[in-house]
């Protein structure tokens, strides 16, 4: 039997038998220790395909949160045994625990901000290059470049740092390298703080009148469970 | 998934909701195995195997190494 992957959770946390993941097939729980998997056995290799994230990875990872916050594990996993998903708990066990604790009563926010006044876009390297590996090294100085050497995007960092500072327990920052788009920012936010964090948000929007910030969330940790 | 619609005259409460979902549930989350087939209308579009992991070209370029480490 091999198995698709949805979370990680404490082994406590069953799914509901009303679950269906992917191919309408029930989420079963895989204990290992004091952690558990939510997965959908399989006879054989799936085939994800990308409607199926809305429709059923997204769905389990959304029926998990109600009760407890997953590591939500990346689209399209999946192994071939059981041993395989066991040795893969036993060697990852003191790292996914962590996890969980960070994770514990907490969702994730996103946070897009973008300038709707015209911005130059990127300039794709157009000299001539030896090879496509040194083409593609040239795009990724020039990237670099760009999302490191914007003092407005170092303000605008530091700005959502302060606002978020009492109600986040994890933020991450990158660069959204789009002709209108400054950074993208993910906060970890427990749930008794969700008012707070909508809160500073307006107060951004207020701080920075000519940005627009999008958010989105509360999301299973996505971004924070690498 | 990147580019935003334009006019970009959006609400300042505007949700990305599909974009978003898609870009966390690809990109990121724990990997637990590099065997990945990721489709589309039934074509397959990346299979990548031997412990290698499927990522949009952002994270590819986060990577230490960049693209020339693939």
């Amino acid at each position: 039997m091999s198995f698709y992957v949805y979370c990680v959770v404490p082994s406590a946390f069953e799914p509901p038998s009303s679950c269906l993941g992917l191919g309408g097939l029930p989420v079963t729980m895989h204990r290992h220790a004091a952690l558990g998997c939510w997965v959908t056995g399989l006879e054989a290799r799936p085939e994800p395909s990308i409607p199926n994230i809305q429709a059923h990875h997204a769905v389990v990872l959304q029926a998990v949160s109600e009760s407890v916050t997953p590591v939500p594990v990346r689209f399209g996993q999946w192994l071939e045994s059981t041993e395989r998903l066991d040795r893969h708990l036993e060697e990852k066990a003191a790292h996914f625990e962590s996890l969980l604790e960070l994770f514990a009563g907490a969702l994730e926010f996103g946070l897009r901000v973008i300038e709707p006044s015209r911005r130059p876009a990127l300039q794709i390297p157009t000299e001539r290059k030896e090879s496509g590996r040194e083409y593609l090294m040239a795009l990724r100085e020039q990237l670099r470049a760009h999302d490191l050497g914007s003092p407005e995007t170092a303000q605008l960092r530091d700005r959502i740092h302060e606002v978020f500072r009492t109600s986040a327990r994890a933020e991450q920052f990158e660069p959204l390298r789009t002709a209108h788009g400054l950074l993208s920012a993910a906060h970890l936010v427990g749930r008794a703080d969700f008012d707070a964090y909508r809160e500073g948000a307006a107060r951004l929007r207020a701080s920075f009148p000519s940005l627009r910030f999008l958010s989105s969330g509360p999301w299973p940790p996505y971004s924070f469970a690498a | 998934m990147n580019d935003l619609p334009e006019p970009l005259d959006l609400d300042a409460d505007a949700q990305l909701s599909l974009a978003e979902l898609v870009n966390r549930v690809l990109d990121r989350g724990a990997v637990i195995t590099g065997e990945v087939v990721i489709s589309v209308a039934g074509i397959d579009l990346v299979y990548l195997g031997l412990n290698l992991v499927v990522a949009s070209i952002e994270s590819v370029q986060r990577r230490p190494g960049g693209p020339s480490s693939i």
